[in-house]
């Protein structure tokens, strides 16, 4: 059910493409995490491919963030392997993290300094700063260089942070969250960034977030989390049209599972309400043609509710 | 409401560790009363104040935190917090000050009146120094060596005079005045208003990030105003901190106490201790009628003050910063520049441990030469040398075990605080014990002492040797512990 993403931008520039010896910009095999002893990550397995754009997607509390720290190897893990560019994460060069840039979902690194005082600083350790973009961005956002970062409202605090991510020209970006803290205008802005960034210098971008139209809006593909499995991982052009929920009477409810079932729920009259998907001919599963059954194609907020809710 | 709520009322605000711990301290000067009433009935009032000494910590740091539930309390709507706030002061003050000095007072012989008065004005003054602008609360600190001058205690009444129950009933009511005055006025009081010199110590705990900071984990506010009143945007010195430098480059993302500053910045952040201990130390040496004995006493003083202050700062920064996804450490794992693997552990204990090392030894050997130049015997350098190795052990061992991603046992950390904190205060006894040949008490003595300090470095090894063996076989240094 795992549908490993491609890339979708065929115009990438230079930076985005690989050397030979490298691998994908992300990737995991089988990750487990467990936190006092409940199974945060179940054996995920996840790869981000050059020039995509890929939302990663789940309630609060499914594992994202947790998904998003394993990949990039701030946290170990009970089992599995996480890899940037193709080495470990947990033993990232310089070299690689160079070309990453990361946006925690509640920045507060260096909260002490001024907001230009933190960019600078931050700058030094990254040989491809672009101190033009920094400037022309604060002054587009209306950001201060001499406010203190702690003083600064939870969306301007997440700007300021987009911007340093952003102002190391990195192959690959990580976002938590990243339109949380953000209004609609300023949401609309960073999503405006990210597709540009895609499109134009090739950056691979992995995202999380549980608003459904940000994915919408600018992945290229979606990763569906849910308590700590991943349920889904595929194209977004080929969601469309392609899951459907199938309500089926008491009496058939007892049968199963079905071909093309990837979610049940047990109504409360003793029905079945079912997440279906099509085949590889795309022609749903046979049930689907019972006669008491009921078929309803699931858009991309509808089947993200119906399977997570 | 049943009685076991309002109690809890207060104690719920700390964590179960800092519970634990004031427990603890509560628990030893309880047996070390009873003990000295029963081995030693000439020494009742000495057992009075030994009972004190725990209660103004209790007050202070676990009663006086009802003040901060108030103030959230009126700040969410809550009703009825007023009130059991109220009954919880009135249940501390007769479980912690009724009761213990009826039994004191009866296995004494001591006048109930006088005992009552006594611990009641050591529990208020707990709070006190907790409401108190920091600029006054400090001298709090220093009112147990200020009473024992001799131009004080010309003044004051002694225990078997007969207006002494009097006395201390009087100075309890007007500190009842002064605390009723300061928790009234800080309920409403905008906490961003204050500044480096007016900040209340409680106001002060409640935004503390880490050290003691249970009550309040994060607060940008709280990294706002501390930003602000130590001016550390403006003042660090952020030249030669970069790429190649790992330890200095550390050091800025540590912040706080940590981050690069010239000395001149570091003495005006200071200078809230800094001065009081100097007014204190002109009225000693007033009292004391000479500057020997004066600068002995200060030296004394901050032998006991700096090392008790130090240790454990490194644990409790890095313990935010690892427990905070949000945090520093989340960057710094993918900052280049800081080296590979071993080189960023090497510059992260450097950065952290290594720094507040040199700082605590620089102290030391200040302090060492003026305790010499004062004219005392070389044991007194014990004063300086053993809680500073102590506390220089203790910021290694627990960074150790927090960057190395393991917990310690709240029982742990009790048992090391409460062992460090009693070694700490009995070793100027044994230091400037006159110890005479064939002496059995003194060497009995020394003997505790000694086996007390023997505890606290056994325990500081072992957890020191497992941290240090987890954080070798950690990839790289900055893997968040949540």
């Amino acid at each position: 059910m795992n549908i490993v993403a491609t890339p979708m931008h065929s115009h990438a520039t230079d930076n985005a493409v690989l050397a030979p010896n490298e691998g994908a910009p992300l990737s995991s095999h089988g990750l487990m995490k467990f936190y006092d002893g409940k199974c945060v990550l179940r054996d995920v397995s996840l790869e981000l491919q050059p020039g995509s754009v890929l939302g990663l997607i789940g309630r609060n509390g499914s594992g994202k963030s947790t998904l998003i720290r394993a990949m990039l190897g701030l946290i170990e893990l009970d089992a599995g392997e996480a890899q940037v560019f193709g080495g470990p994460a947990l033993a990232m060069s310089d070299a690689v993290k160079e070309k990453l840039g990361y946006v925690p979902q509640q920045p507060d690194a260096l909260a002490w300094m001024r907001v230009g005082q933190m960019l600078d600083y931050v700058g030094r350790f990254y040989p491809h700063w672009d101190r033009a973009y920094v400037e022309h961005t604060l002054d587009r956002w209306m950001l201060s260089r001499n406010q203190v970062l702690a003083k600064l409202s939870p969306g301007e605090r997440q700007r300021v942070e987009l911007i340093r991510a952003l102002a190391t020209r990195p192959q690959l970006l990580v976002l938590d969250e990243p339109a949380a803290a953000l209004d609609p205008v300023a949401r609309r802005d960073l999503l405006r960034e990210l597709a540009l960034r895609a499109a134009d210098a090739g950056t691979s971008v992995l995202f999380s977030t549980h608003i459904v139209s940000d994915l919408e809006r600018v992945a290229s593909h979606i990763a569906f989390l849910h308590e700590g499995r991943l349920l889904l991982h595929t194209a977004l052009d080929d969601l469309k049209e392609r899951y459907a929920r199938l309500q089926l009477p008491a009496a058939l409810a007892s049968q199963g599972p079905f071909a093309g079932e990837i979610h049940r729920r047990r109504l409360d009259h003793g029905g079945l309400s079912l997440v279906i998907e099509r085949d590889a001919d795309r022609d749903w599963p046979v049930i689907a043609r019972e006669g008491e059954a009921h078929l309803d194609v699931l858009g991309l907020e509808d089947l993200f509710v119906e399977i997570a809710g | 409401m049943n009685a076991m709520t309002v109690w809890k009322t207060t104690t719920a605000t700390i964590d179960s560790g800092q519970r634990a711990f004031m427990g603890g301290v509560l628990a030893i000067v309880s047996i070390a009363t009873l003990s000295l009433l029963h081995y030693e009935t000439s020494a009742a009032s000495a057992a009075v104040f030994v009972f004190g000494f725990g209660l103004v910590f209790w007050w202070a740091f676990v009663v006086g935190r009802a003040l901060l539930l108030q103030r959230d309390a009126r700040l969410l709507r809550v009703p009825g917090v007023d009130r059991t706030v109220a009954l919880n002061l009135a249940m501390q003050f007769v479980a912690l000050v009724v009761l213990p000095a009826t039994v004191i007072a009866a296995l004494s012989g001591l006048r109930f009146a006088a005992v009552s008065g006594v611990l009641a004005c050591l529990a208020i003054g707990g709070i006190v120094w907790q409401v108190l602008p920091r600029w006054a609360s400090i001298f709090i600190v220093f009112l147990p060596s200020l009473m024992q001058s001799k131009p004080i205690r010309d003044v004051l009444p002694g225990w078997n005079d007969p207006g002494f129950a009097g006395f201390v009933w009087v100075l309890a009511c007007v500190l009842v005045t002064l605390a009723g005055w300061r928790w009234r006025a800080l309920l409403v009081a905008d906490a961003d208003g204050f500044g480096q010199w007016n900040m209340p110590m409680v106001i002060q705990m409640q935004r503390q990030v880490g050290i003691g900071g249970g009550y309040r984990n994060f607060d940008v506010n709280a990294l706002y105003a501390a930003a602000k009143r130590t001016g550390l945007d403006r003042q660090v010195q952020l030249r030669g901190a970069g790429p190649g430098q790992p330890v200095a480059a550390l050091r800025v993302w540590l912040g706080a106490a940590f981050a690069p500053q010239s000395l001149r910045a570091r003495l005006s952040q200071n200078l809230y201790v800094l001065l009081p201990m100097l007014i204190v130390g002109v009225f000693m040496r007033l009292s004391l009628s000479g500057w020997r004995p004066a600068l002995n006493w200060t030296a004394m003083m901050m032998s006991l003050f700096v090392p008790a202050m130090c240790a454990g700062i490194v644990p409790a920064r890095l313990g935010r910063l690892y427990r905070n996804a949000g945090s520093e450490i989340a960057l710094l794992a993918t900052l280049p520049g800081l080296g590979g693997g071993a080189l960023a552990k090497r510059s992260l204990l450097q950065a952290s441990a290594g720094w507040m090392s040199r700082i605590m030894l620089a102290f030391a050997v200040c302090d060492g030469a003026v305790l010499l130049l004062g004219g005392n015997r070389p044991t007194s350098l014990l004063v300086v040398a053993l809680p500073t190795l102590a506390a220089i052990a203790m910021n290694f061992a627990l960074a150790y075990n927090v960057i190395g991603g393991l917990r310690i046992s709240p029982t742990v950390i009790v048992a090391l605080c409460v062992l460090g904190l009693t070694a700490i205060c009995l070793t100027p006894s044994l230091a400037f014990l006159q110890t005479q040949p064939g002496s059995l008490a003194s060497w009995d003595f020394a003997g505790v002492v000694a086996g007390n300090w023997l505890l606290v470095f056994v325990l500081l090894t072992w957890l020191g040797w497992r941290g240090r063996a987890a954080y070798r076989l950690r990839p790289h240094p900055f893997l968040l512990n949540s």
